[in-house]
């Protein structure tokens, strides 16, 4: 749907606006460039004492609140849904983060033939490992559970009828919860102090949960939309960190 | 000079646009499936169950005498019946050689929704049947989940 294409296109170019700018000062290098350059050219380096000296080798450890920004851009092109979702994740360690999700989704699809309605919460919970050592940034693979709760009614349904005429009906409301596990690559860039943007690649698949037998492509809040039981997902971020220590991953680069 | 990471973001980001591009695009509903009970004819001889053909096969649906859905068919071994959706029971008649008996079926109603483009279409839950005993012997129901799938949901035995 061309909607939806478009606000993934305006949401890469923000995103590529935001994150042009020079982060770092030219010359400037990593820890790690340091130690590589000096083993190249046999040159002993006192970690302990040179590099904290002349490079911030801390991690400044926090709370992130983030939000998704490509569920509103969504819901601006395509009036039929609405999505909002807040995310946050904590320092576990130097590479660990503990993370929660959650949001509302709601989508009410009036066509000519059908009036459709689905509206529901969701929460994902889970943990990310960071594989990236430098600056404050994350590339991180990780986990989630997510459960879902939502309602589903269709107030009005034409179907065709081509011997018996045309049929005229309703479902009435019904309640599902559903359950499902992902898998998560994720990307967070810090763009200005404590101000990040990100994204986050998901692979989900559906675990628990009642069958709706009247839909064959399912709206599961936080899941996503289609028939099978397994669903891709993309998102962009925004997210501010709250600083509340520091931790010193120099033990880390050696 | 762009930080590693920021670099790489803004890379796959891009990658992932435009693979996202040629996944979200939708087509418009180019085929929309119809579900209709399938019917097999069934005939014991001499304690086997066979699927025989019958010979000269008319069928309409009871309120629409004037729309025959097979007419005067030969050698024919299956059939499709569409349900009526407005309706809790439909009922057919059908006339082998002449001779007629009526058959209804009682169902539930599934409207299936496809997708955003094709919307909903009906599929149907067999309940039972029942029928006159001019020819027809008996009628089973073999899969009672009446969907597109050219399944085969009733035996009718003559």
């Amino acid at each position: 749907m061309m909607i939806r294409t478009s606000g993934y296109i305006i949401s890469s170019i923000l995103l590529l606006l935001l994150t042009g700018h020079e982060a770092v000062p030219a010359g400037t290098r990593t820890a790690r460039e340091i130690i590589i350059q000096a083993d190249i050219l046999n040159i002993s380096v006192d970690t302990d004492h040179f590099i904290p000296a002349i490079l911030d080798t801390t991690l400044k450890a926090g709370i992130r609140f983030g939000f998704n920004l490509a569920r509103p851009f969504l819901s601006a092109l395509d009036p039929s849904t609405f999505e909002l979702e807040a995310v946050a994740d904590m320092n576990l360690g130097p590479k660990y983060f503990a993370v929660a999700e959650a949001g509302l989704a709601r989508r009410n699809l009036k066509e000519p033939t059908y009036h459709l309605r689905e509206n529901g919460i969701f929460i994902r919970m889970g943990a990310d490992n960071n594989f990236y050592r430098q600056f404050n940034d994350v590339i991180a693979v990780g986990a989630r559970l997510g459960f879902s709760l939502y309602d589903r009614a269709a107030p009005s349904i034409i179907a065709d009828g081509d011997y018996w005429g045309e049929y005229s009906g309703s479902l009435s409301q019904d309640t599902f919860f559903k359950q499902w596990a992902e898998v998560v690559f994720v990307l967070k860039t810090e763009i200005f102090r404590n101000v990040y943007l990100g994204w986050n690649l998901r692979g989900k698949v559906l675990l628990f949960g009642r069958e709706d037998r009247h839909m064959q492509e399912r709206y599961i809040p936080g899941f996503g939309i289609g028939e099978t039981n397994s669903n891709l997902g993309f998102d962009f971020y925004i997210y501010y960190r709250f600083p509340v220590r520091t931790i010193n991953r120099l033990q880390n680069l050696k | 000079m762009y930080r590693e990471l920021t670099g790489i973001f803004c890379r796959a980001s891009l990658i992932l646009t435009v693979a996202l591009m040629m996944l979200s695009c939708r087509e418009e509903c180019l085929y929309k499936p119809r579900s209709m009970a399938g019917v097999n004819f069934h005939s014991v001889e001499n304690g086997s169950d066979r699927h025989v053909p019958v010979d000269t096969l008319s069928v309409y649906g009871i309120g629409r005498e004037d729309s025959l859905l097979y007419s005067r068919r030969n050698n024919i071994r299956t059939i499709s019946l569409p349900l009526n959706g407005n309706a809790e029971e439909s009922g057919f008649v059908f006339t082998f050689n002449g001779k007629t008996d009526t058959i209804w079926f009682r169902y539930k109603v599934i409207p299936l929704f496809i997708s955003i483009e094709c919307g909903f279409v009906l599929n149907f839950d067999l309940l039972e049947t029942r029928h006159t005993a001019n020819i027809v012997d008996s009628v089973t129901i073999v899969i009672k989940e009446v969907t597109s799938f050219d399944d085969t949901n009733i035996r009718i035995y003559h």
